[in-house]
Formats: C-alpha cells, sequence, structure tokens
C-alpha cells in the first residue's frame, strides 16, 4: 500500500508538468495584456515598457517558460503579477477558506443526504421516496447565486440570526456551506437511493434477511457498506471539486477562497497566480483521487491496491 | 450508523442555536466610533509608489498619505502639506511646507522627504507607473531649507500642479528598509492598522496636520457581490457606500424601509461615457456617417430609461464642475429624418427604396462584457436601426476588449473615461502623436489645428489664455465627432444617517473622510 501511494504520487509529476506546461501557454495566448491591464490608461509607454521588463514579460515566450519551469523545479512559483507577493503565498492564504468551505458543506450533504438516501430506498416508490426525492431535485435545481441570496434574506436580514457574508467563526460558515451544500446534498441523496436499492437486490440480502437478522442491521451493515463504492466516488470527485474552489458561492458570500484567486488572477492576466493555483488545482485532484481509492479498500476489502 | 447520524444532527442543531443567538448589534460597543465603508474590489495595492487601481489609490494616495498639493471639491489645486507655493519663471516652482506635520511614527516631514520622493519615483529602477510622467515634467529639485523645495522644469507644463498630487513618502524608512514599513508609515489622516482579503481596517491619525479625524477607526468591509453588498446595507452594517451599488440597488434603497436608516446624497460625476469611431475606418471617416449616426442616437432616454435619470448628458469630456468646460458647442440633436438625408448624401441610400428601413450599412460595436455596456449597446443598436444603419453587438471580456481598443481592432466602441480634471487630457486622445502604444488616441484622430492647439494648451499657464484654447479645442471636437457624447455618471452616495458632514468629491474620492463626525 505504501508502495502504491507512493507510485501514486510519483503519477504527479507527469501531471503536473502537462498542467503548467497547458496552462503556460493558454494563458499567455489568451488575448489581453497584464500590464496594459495593471497600469491601465494613465501611465506612459515608458512606465509600461519598464513594468514588462521588470516582470521579465519582454522575453520570448520560451526563454520565460523555461524560467517558469526551473522555478518550480526549486519550488518557486514565482511572484504575483498584480501584487507582487509570492504566488505560493497567495494559495496557501486562501486554501484554509476553501477548505472550511468544502467540509462544511460535505457535512451539510453527508447528513442530509445518507438519511433521505436511505429512508427512500428502504420504501422505493413511496409516500418517503416520493418526498426525499422531490426535496433533492428542489435541491440540485436551486443555483446557488440565487439560494445564497435567499438565505441571506431569510437567516441574516429577517430573521436577523446569522450575519450577511465574510469568513469569521462557525456562525459564519453555516449560509455558505447551506448553499453549497444543497446540491450535492441532492446528487448524493440520489446516488445513495440508487446504489442501496441495486445492493438490496443481491442475494446475500436475501441470506441475511432469512438468517433472521434485523431489517435495520441488513440494511446499515450489509447492503450500505456494499453499495458505498459509487457513494465514495462521488463524495471524492465532489471534495476535489469544492476543493479548487467554488466560485459562484465564494462570490456571493465573500469568501476569500481559491476559486476567487484564480478567477481574479485570470482576469488580471496576472500568468504567474493562474499557472500557480491550476498547479495547485491539479494536484489537490491527484492527491484526493488517491485517498478515494484508498477508501475503497476500506469499504470493499476485495479492492486490493497495488 | 443511524444512531450516529442522528447524534451528529442533534450536535450539528445545538450549535446552530447556540451560535444564532450571540451575534449582531456587535457594533459601536464600547467607545470606538467606527466607520464602516463598503467598497467592490480589494485595492490591487497599498503602496502608493505602484497603485494605479481606483480604490488602491483613493486609499493609499487620500488616507494614508498626504500631497504636497491637492485636488479641491472645485478641481481647482488646493494646499496640502504644502501652505503656498510661487512660480517665479514659467519653469520654476517654490513650495513653502507647513511646519509641523509628522509622519505616522512622529518623524518630523521636511523638504528632505519631499525632494526624496520625487527623485524615488523618478529613479528608472523603481519602476513606478508615475516614474516617466515625472521625468518629463521634471529636470530637478532642490532645497532652499528644510521647509522650501524648488523644482525646475525643463520647459512650461501647464497642469504641473495636478501631476503634484503625490503622496509624500517617508524618505528615512525606505532609505533603511527600501520598503515604507509595516505597518506603512504615511502622514495622511488615517494609519493602517490591519488588512485582509475581505477587511481594511485604519485608524484615526490624532497628530494629522489638518486636525484628528472626528472617529476613531474607518474600516472598509470589501463585498464583491453586488446584491451581498445591498444586503449588508440593509442589515446595516455598513455606513457608506459610494457609487458602490448598482442602479436598481440605488433607487430601492431611496425607499423605505433602507430610506428610514440612510439618506442619498447625488451630484454630477466626473466619468465620461462615450461612443467612439475608428476613423481609419472607410465608413466611418466620412464625417456625415458619424453625424447621421449621432444624431440617431438618443442619449435622453438612455439616462432616463436605462440609467434611471443618475446621469447628466455629456456635451464633451469635461463635466460642467470643471474650471475649463466650455457649454457652448456642437450637440448633435436626436433627428432621425437628417440623420437618414445624410446617410443618402454620403451614398448610402435604403437598398430597397422608399419605407423600408432594411440595412443601409453595417458597422460593428464591440464593448466590454459589463451587463450595463451589454444593455446600453443594444439600446443604440435598436436607435440606429431605425435610420438603417446594422450594428452588430460583440462584446468581450475585459482583457480582450481592451487589448482589441488599445490595436485599433474595432468600428465602434462604447467606452468611459474618469476622473478627467485637467484639459490637457485631450492631448492624450485626440493628438494625432498619440496614438497606441504613445497615449490613448485609440480611433486615430489626426487633425493640424488641434495638434497646434493641445501643444499650446500644455504650455499656457495663464488661465484665461488656456481657457480660450481649451474652449477651440471643446468645440472642435464637439464637430468633428471622434466620439459621440454620451453622459457623466452621477456620484451616488448612500450615507448612513448617523454619519455626519459627508461630501462628496467630483473623483469619488475618499478626500472627505477626514470631515465626517459620528453620532452616537
Amino acid at each position: 500500500m505504501i508502495a502504491y501511494t507512493i507510485r501514486r504520487l510519483l503519477l504527479l509529476i507527469p501531471v503536473a508538468l502537462g498542467v503548467v506546461t497547458l496552462v503556460f501557454f493558454l494563458i499567455h495566448m489568451t488575448p489581453g495584456d497584464p500590464v496594459e491591464i495593471m497600469l491601465g490608461d494613465n501611465a506612459l509607454s515608458a512606465d509600461k515598457a519598464a513594468l514588462r521588463r521588470d516582470l521579465g514579460l519582454d522575453r520570448p515566450i520560451h526563454e520565460q517558460y523555461v524560467h517558469y519551469l526551473n522555478g518550480l523545479l526549486h519550488g518557486d512559483m514565482g511572484i504575483s503579477l498584480q501584487s507582487r507577493k509570492p504566488v505560493l503565498d497567495e494559495i496557501l492564504r486562501s486554501f484554509p477558506a476553501s477548505f472550511e468551505l468544502m467540509a462544511g458543506a460535505m457535512a451539510v450533504a453527508l447528513l442530509t443526504a445518507a438519511p433521505l438516501g436511505v429512508l427512500a430506498a428502504v420504501k422505493p416508490f413511496g409516500l418517503v421516496d416520493g418526498a426525499a426525492m422531490l426535496i433533492a431535485l428542489i435541491g440540485v435545481s436551486m443555483p446557488s447565486f440565487w439560494l445564497g441570496p435567499l438565505l441571506i434574506l431569510l437567516f441574516a436580514i429577517r430573521l436577523d440570526w446569522l450575519p450577511v457574508n465574510e469568513r469569521g467563526g462557525f456562525n459564519h460558515l453555516i449560509l455558505p456551506a447551506l448553499t453549497l451544500g444543497a446540491s450535492i446534498a441532492a446528487i448524493l441523496s440520489r446516488m445513495i437511493r440508487a446504489s442501496l436499492l441495486d445492493a438490496l437486490q443481491e442475494e446475500y440480502v436475501r441470506t441475511a434477511r432469512a438468517k433472521g437478522l434485523f431489517e435495520r442491521s441488513v440494511i446499515l451493515k450489509h447492503a450500505l457498506r456494499n453499495a458505498l463504492i459509487p457513494i465514495v466516488t462521488v463524495v471524492g470527485l465532489q471534495v476535489g471539486g469544492l476543493l479548487s474552489g467554488a466560485i459562484i458561492t465564494e462570490s456571493v458570500f465573500d469568501w476569500p477562497g481559491l476559486g476567487s484567486l484564480l478567477l481574479d488572477g485570470i482576469y488580471a492576466r496576472d500568468y504567474t497566480l493562474v499557472q500557480g493555483c491550476i498547479l495547485f488545482i491539479a494536484t489537490i485532484y491527484v492527491v484526493v483521487n488517491l485517498l478515494t481509492d484508498i477508501v475503497y479498500g476500506w469499504a470493499d476489502p476485495r479492492v486490493r491496491l497495488r | 450508523m443511524l444512531q450516529m447520524m442522528q447524534r451528529l444532527a442533534l450536535a450539528l442543531l445545538v450549535l446552530l442555536t447556540a451560535t444564532s443567538c450571540g451575534d449582531g448589534g456587535g457594533q459601536g460597543a464600547g467607545s470606538v466610533s467606527e466607520l464602516l465603508v463598503g467598497i467592490e474590489d480589494s485595492p490591487k495595492t497599498l503602496d502608493p509608489r505602484y497603485a494605479t487601481d481606483a480604490y488602491g489609490m483613493r486609499i493609499a494616495h487620500g488616507l494614508i498619505f498626504s500631497t504636497l498639493v491637492e485636488e479641491g471639491y472645485d478641481l481647482r489645486i488646493t494646499p496640502g502639506i504644502a501652505a503656498s507655493w510661487e512660480t517665479p519663471d514659467e519653469t520654476t516652482f517654490v513650495f513653502h511646507i507647513r511646519p509641523g506635520v509628522r509622519f505616522h511614527d512622529g518623524a518630523p516631514l521636511t523638504s528632505e522627504d519631499v525632494k526624496f520622493t520625487f527623485d524615488h519615483l523618478m529613479d528608472p529602477t523603481v519602476n513606478s507607473p508615475f516614474g516617466a510622467i515625472l521625468r518629463n515634467e521634471i529636470q530637478s529639485i532642490e532645497n532652499l531649507d528644510s521647509l522650501t523645495v524648488r523644482f525646475t522644469l525643463p520647459h512650461p507644463v501647464a497642469a504641473f500642479l495636478n501631476t503634484l498630487v503625490v503622496p509624500i513618502l517617508p524618505a528615512h524608512i525606505i532609505q533603511k528598509t527600501g520598503g515604507l514599513g509595516d505597518p506603512m508609515i504615511g502622514s495622511g489622516p488615517f494609519r493602517l492598522v490591519s488588512q485582509s482579503s475581505t477587511e481594511l481596517t485604519l485608524e484615526a491619525n490624532k497628530d494629522y496636520y489638518g486636525g484628528a479625524p472626528k472617529f476613531d477607526r474607518l474600516t472598509f468591509k470589501i463585498v464583491s457581490d453586488d446584491s451581498t453588498r445591498f444586503l449588508k446595507l440593509k442589515k446595516g452594517e455598513l455606513d457608506l457606500l459610494i457609487n458602490a451599488l448598482p442602479l436598481d440597488k440605488i433607487d430601492e434603497a431611496s425607499k423605505p424601509p433602507i430610506s428610514k436608516e440612510y439618506h442619498i446624497i447625488e451630484e454630477p460625476g466626473l466619468s465620461y461615457n462615450y461612443l467612439a469611431f475608428n476613423l481609419e475606418d472607410p465608413v466611418l471617416k466620412d464625417a456625415r456617417v458619424r453625424r447621421a449616426i449621432a444624431m440617431a442616437v438618443n442619449v435622453d432616454e438612455i439616462i432616463q430609461h436605462r440609467l434611471n435619470g443618475h446621469a447628466v448628458r455629456a456635451t464633451g469630456l469635461l463635466a460642467s464642475v470643471n474650471p475649463y468646460y466650455q457649454p457652448d458647442v456642437y450637440v448633435p440633436p436626436f433627428d432621425p429624418a437628417r440623420a437618414k438625408a445624410l446617410l443618402d448624401e454620403a451614398g448610402y441610400p435604403e437598398p430597397f427604396g422608399d419605407g423600408d428601413p432594411g440595412p443601409r450599412l453595417q458597422v460593428e460595436l464591440k464593448t466590454s462584457n459589463n451587463a450595463q455596456a451589454v444593455a446600453v449597446a443594444r439600446i443604440l443598436q435598436a436607435q440606429l436601426a431605425a435610420i438603417g444603419v446594422e450594428a452588430n453587438i460583440r462584446s468581450y471580456e475585459w482583457g480582450t476588449f481592451y487589448s482589441d481598443i488599445r490595436s485599433g481592432a474595432f468600428q465602434m466602441t462604447t467606452l468611459r473615461w474618469v476622473g478627467i480634471i485637467d484639459p490637457d487630457f485631450y492631448y492624450d486622445v485626440f493628438h494625432s502623436a498619440q496614438v497606441p502604444p504613445n497615449g490613448s488616441n485609440r480611433g486615430h484622430y489626426a487633425n493640424s489645428e488641434m495638434d497646434r492647439l493641445l501643444e499650446a494648451g500644455r504650455v499656457t499657464l495663464d488661465f484665461a489664455a488656456r481657457k480660450a484654447i481649451y474652449s477651440k479645442v471643446q468645440k472642435k471636437i464637439a464637430e468633428d465627432l471622434p466620439y459621440v457624447s454620451l453622459w457623466h455618471a452621477n456620484n451616488v452616495s448612500i450615507v448612513h444617517n448617523r454619519v455626519k458632514g459627508c461630501r462628496q468629491h467630483p473623483t469619488g474620492s475618499f478626500l472627505s473622510f477626514r470631515d465626517i463626525s459620528l453620532q452616537p
């Protein structure tokens, strides 16, 4: 398993190189000039040329590429063109916020999806199932730019229980987590229902029931555990996605996460920042995928990691 | 597992109710008076040597640092750190610095710091975006004594005092550390305390030379989402928004329940919105076509229905508050019939004979993807369609759009200029030598008489003579129509009733914060 983990982590090297190369050339080919965007109309062309020289943007693109790769090899992601702070610092400043939001949203999603999905699967096509799936449909249909302000209106303005926006203590996390968690809960509960329904058709379930086990233990111990693999897959994908930033929710709640950082970087053509962010996000995906695979082994011992 | 989930759900519920009670109403606690200002973006940098974005400049230049001279509410230059100045000849300016001005760390601000500031900014290795402008206009700086500085210019510069609205840097800190100190040391009415991506905190500088601000703390809340900013205002979590709400939200803020807590200050501003032509385009270089288009545009309709009346019609780049403003210029009347006749004359007749409005000609109208810019482009498209001009709208993300405009890859475009104060701005926009990358003459307007006037205007120091020159400039540009002037947007502040003494600066700057007081 350790060898497996190391091998998977080594995979990062070609992935990172590919991502960096692709992003580097894509962003440099995108129309728009970081110096023009930064200095605007009032600066003279001499100042623009000087800044371009200072930032190394006047050199041929292949030289910039080699320079950037060389920096990466030495653990240097470069300096943000806009803020002139190290890119890694900027990313590490935003990442905790993204992580917090991810954890909150996943907590909301799991806590609502698990009971909803299980209840729906136990009595399929019944009243509970219909209600649960209707809730799921509503959850997935509400875009976060709409649900977010709506929750603010109710909980922050009307009831005055929670703050409007900003990152802060636990009560600051509730509304963004609900906003982001709602759609994931919807996807997850449907996934749990479908996966559990399949598992309940299996022969070992019939055997378990024949043994005279309690229905509760049949469902939770035997069927649910076997139904976990697709659920873990979806959760893993969502975690990876959320860690790389939830731009709309971040914007509604002024959450200083990776998504906003990356988006601002793209608008400003902050080449180094965009490259650094995407490299970081790619790394997260590889790591989260690895963790997902490790969890597979726990959920289903038949899955061996070699 | 179900039990575990139940327990978790219960725990979450308890946490929810426990935390929900303690929040809100935390402001104003204790005796610290705090002004909460909502802004849309975080300043890119607060280092005044490099800040070029609006919020960076307003906060760094106007609040944390102070300048030698200032732009007054009537756009004339007023004393700042320099109490007075004289100009013995056209290329010499002598400034007398107020005695007793101190930096935030207590060090006195003297002519040393003034000389150092400009030498530092002009130093090419510092790479300040203000460097080249200063190098063009300043030959040398000498300290006559600890409170007197003499600037020698290579040639007369009419707008030199406007160039000097530059924050004075602490020489003793930069010489020692290369930076501005942590937190940075200025001499303005507020000092920087802390900075994060969502909040900026400043506190009053009790030793400010203009008198201590009348409240203790100034906090900027950075709220990028329009709806969220509005909801924060609605909840009473903000005291002041300056030009930081979309138009429909302004109208909502002017009605109860918000109007019970807040009042609105609205005055015409400086920002200038226009429709620009590319004069190298084979169709648009014909003045008759440009005039026809100008006559088809109904600016009043746009102001009334799209801008909800929060703007005034523009007749040129300068707003009416500007001392150089010339009101008596050609304003294209809204006259579709005359516009069609002009198009006939220019060789673009109706394609299918009488009555059918089918397209006489097609043009491309480029805009940014900003929602308001696109909405205005659609109105212009409909207005132009009425005279048989088919405008195809192309809207792009800002970086792409801006690079197209700079490279002249456009036929027509809608854009705006902000903060035009000195009329020398006309030089940058309409002198034939100022096509990009040198300047901002993106439409390639070229006229030798205009070049001569603009060159004269920048070296004429006498106000009356200079005003006469720019009157001619304004009249001629209005005739030649390289731009169709659209509107000047109003400055709109939404102010909590506890905030007293709030005054709007035409540029939207934060200079008036030092005069604000807060009622408990």
